[in-house]
């Protein structure tokens, strides 16, 4: 059985990623999980356009989708944008670990034609612990770009614990900035496009 | 709007294809499907309501199913029993954690879309001219929790 994952987790490369970004000029983020309230609350002090992709939604029908060609349309009806403008910031977090490594590709060779030079990946993993929960959790940012957790689920099951080798030969089209292994064992990404 | 003026309200039974225009502040709780343009008051989307259509307002609270363009030029709010899909553009937006969203924000007051759609009106600086369910206008207030009290409506 699980603890519950503490409150307020500091996680610098995110508070980077944040810092990074300019108040003045128009940002577009992508987030790949469920909205939450803290999320929308950060970046309405910016010129945002928030995409939402809300793969956890989606992920039931993925994990149980045999065929790749199947699953890369429920990952391209899930991504698809009619106005898709280039990306400043995509979150990920606690998703990475609950996609097949085929899907982990899809997923960013979908997102690649929005990635411009100054696009960053921010991505939480499992990374110490053998087990995860069983669906992901959630995490909240509060105004200082604290994450807090939310709905993390009891049940758990054996985590991938992707190296950032691994990560790299999955995502050819991003390469690691900076990494960072955060107190509770969580590993923490900032990806940025290669070349 | 005068505080004694009700809003008017869709109830659960009806369905509504087309365009729906006015003055008065309006709740859904029925089935919409077309444009909604109440661009000086407040459209509320009730837990029961089912919308398929863009929506123009001055604030719009959502706590039913809507599929669409949302537009507010004051804010939107997501209540948790909300389920959203489509593209909302408002320079200042709440939700509560339990809401569904599916799409794309635009809080930038730049926008285009928020220029063509209020011509020229930008973030709004000043307080909502109807009561709202939130009560709140800061830009980074969560949207409060529990019911919310009908825009207009005594």
């Amino acid at each position: 059985m699980s603890e519950p994952r503490k409150s307020g987790l500091g996680a610098p490369l995110f508070e980077q990623a944040i810092r990074d970004l300019d108040p003045d000029k128009r940002i577009v983020v992508l987030e790949l999980g469920a909205l939450r309230s803290g999320t929308v609350a950060l970046f309405t002090a910016y010129r945002c356009r928030l995409d939402v992709a809300d793969l956890p939604t989606n992920l039931p029908k993925l994990q149980a989708l045999e065929e790749a060609e199947e699953r890369r349309l429920v990952l391209q009806d899930t991504l698809c944008w009619p106005d898709a403008e280039p990306l400043d910031l995509v979150l990920c977090w606690n998703l990475l670990n609950y996609l097949r490594r085929e899907d982990i590709r899809t997923l960013v060779e979908m997102l690649q034609p929005r990635f411009a030079s100054h696009t960053r990946l921010h991505a939480l993993m499992e990374y110490a612990s053998p087990l995860m929960p069983a669906t992901p959790g959630f995490w909240i940012p509060d105004a200082e770009s604290r994450l807090h957790a939310s709905q993390v689920d009891e049940e758990q099951i054996e985590a991938p614990r992707y190296k950032p080798k691994e990560l790299e030969r999955l995502m050819p089209q991003l390469a690691p900035e900076r990494t960072v292994l955060l107190g509770n064992g969580l590993q923490e990404y900032l990806f940025r496009p290669r070349g | 709007m005068s505080e004694q003026q009700r809003g008017a309200v869709i109830g659960p039974s009806i369905q509504i294809d087309g365009t729906l225009k006015g003055d008065e502040d309006l709740l859904i709780q029925g089935k919409v499907e077309g444009t909604i343009e109440l661009k000086k008051n407040s459209v509320t989307v009730g837990e029961s309501g089912e919308v398929k259509a863009d929506i123009y307002a001055h604030t719009i609270v959502l706590e039913g199913q809507v599929e669409g363009k949302i537009v507010g030029s004051e804010r939107v709010v997501m209540k948790k029993t909300a389920q959203i899909r489509g593209t909302l553009v408002a320079p200042r937006v709440m939700l509560e954690d339990g809401a569904k969203f599916n799409g794309t924000i635009d809080m930038d007051p730049e926008s285009d879309a928020m220029k063509s759609a209020f011509s020229g009106q930008g973030r709004s600086t000043s307080s909502p001219s109807t009561p709202t369910s939130s009560g709140s206008t800061g830009s980074n207030d969560k949207a409060v929790e529990g019911g919310a009290s009908l825009p207009g409506r005594s």
